[in-house]
C-alpha cells in the first residue's frame, strides 16, 4: 500500500499555419504571429494514496476479483488491454460510480477514428471537452461539488476506446 | 490548396506521470497501478479558419472573466495561471460549474465544443492569467 500519491503533469501547445509556396506542392509551416512559439504549463497534483477502488486506472480489469469472474478465467480468450471500449451511448458510460471528490483527470482517446466527447457535469451535462484520436486531456478537480461520478464520455460516433485515470482527493 | 491559401492548426500534448512512494519521506517511483507514462498527441480534429490570439497578464479576481463566448465557433482553448493564487475554470457559463483548477504554473489545453462559454475567476484573492483560443 503507498504511502502517497502524486500526479506529475505537463501541457504543450503549438499552434501553426502552413501555407501554399509558388512552387507546386511546396508548402511551408511556421508559428502563428501570435504567440510566435509554443506555449505550455506544468504542475503536480496530490491524490488519495488510498482509492476508490481498482479501476481509478484504467490499466485495472474491472473484473480483477476472482470472485467477479463469470467464466473460468483459463477458458477466456482475452486479456484485459487497459482501454474502454466507448459507443455514442453515454448512460452507464460513466468512469464510475464512486462520489468522492475527483483529483485528478486523464482521459486519452486511443481509437482511430472518432472523437471522445467527455461532459464534467453528468450524464446529462455539456460534452464540451473534445478528445481526437489519439489526443488527451487532464485537469484537476476544483470544487468539492465536483465528483468521480460527475464525468462522463461518450463517442461522437460509431465507437472509440479510452484509457484513463480519474483520481479522488480528500479536501 | 492555392497559392497564399493558409491552414491553422493547433497540435498540442497532454502528459501525466502518476507517481507513488512506500513510505513518508521516501523517494516517488512510477505509480505500480498504472505502470507507466501517459501521453496524449493530437491536432484539432475541427478545421481551424483563422489565426488565435495570446492574451498575456489578464487579471482575474473573484468577479469571473470571459475566454470564449457561447456559440463564437471556439474550437481550442488554452489557459494557464501565471500568477500565485489558484484559479477555476467554468466551461458552461459564469454560473455554470467551475469544476477545473489551476495553480501557478499550470495549464489546461483542449479541443471545445463550440457551444462552451468558459469563464474563469478565483475563489478568492486575485492572479493573472495567459490565454489562447482559436476557432
Amino acid at each position: 500500500m503507498p504511502n502517497a500519491r502524486r500526479i506529475i503533469f505537463s501541457t504543450y501547445v503549438v499552434p501553426t499555419f502552413s501555407i501554399e509556396r509558388e512552387e507546386t506542392s511546396v508548402t511551408s509551416t511556421e508559428f502563428q504571429t501570435s504567440p510566435a512559439g509554443t506555449l505550455g504549463g506544468k504542475g503536480s497534483a496530490s491524490i488519495d494514496a488510498t482509492q476508490w477502488g481498482d479501476g481509478w486506472v484504467s490499466f485495472s480489469h474491472h473484473k480483477g476479483y476472482w470472485e467477479d469472474q463469470g467464466d473460468v478465467w483459463e477458458l477466456q480468450g482475452e486479456t484485459w488491454s487497459g482501454e474502454l471500449s466507448i459507443t455514442t451511448t453515454a448512460t452507464h458510460q460513466d468512469l464510475t460510480d464512486d462520489g468522492s471528490d475527483l483529483g485528478f483527470l486523464y482521459i486519452k482517446n486511443t481509437g482511430t477514428d472518432n472523437n471522445c466527447l467527455v461532459s464534467l457535469n453528468g450524464v446529462s451535462g455539456n460534452y464540451y471537452i473534445i478528445i481526437p484520436p489519439n489526443g488527451s486531456v487532464h485537469l484537476r478537480g476544483g470544487s468539492t461539488s465536483f465528483n468521480c461520478n460527475s464525468v462522463f464520455v461518450k463517442s461522437n460516433t460509431d465507437t472509440t476506446t479510452i484509457e484513463f485515470i480519474i483520481a479522488q482527493i480528500t479536501p | 490548396m492555392a497559392e497564399g491559401d493558409k491552414t491553422y492548426k493547433v497540435r498540442y500534448k497532454n502528459h501525466c506521470t502518476p507517481q507513488e512512494r512506500l513510505v513518508a519521506s521516501g523517494r516517488y517511483y512510477l505509480d505500480s497501478d498504472c505502470g507507466r507514462k501517459l501521453t496524449g498527441v493530437a491536432d484539432t480534429s475541427a478545421t481551424l479558419t483563422a489565426a488565435g490570439t495570446l492574451t498575456t497578464g489578464a487579471v482575474i479576481s473573484t468577479s469571473t472573466l470571459e475566454i470564449v463566448t457561447a456559440g463564437s465557433n471556439a474550437d481550442f482553448v488554452y489557459i494557464k495561471n501565471t500568477g500565485s493564487v489558484d484559479a477555476i475554470i467554468s466551461l458552461n457559463g459564469t454560473s455554470g460549474n467551475y469544476y477545473i483548477l489551476l495553480s501557478e504554473g499550470e495549464a489546461f489545453a483542449s479541443e471545445i465544443h463550440v457551444d462552451a462559454n468558459v469563464f474563469v475567476k478565483t475563489a478568492s484573492g486575485t492572479s493573472t492569467i495567459e490565454h489562447f483560443s482559436e476557432t
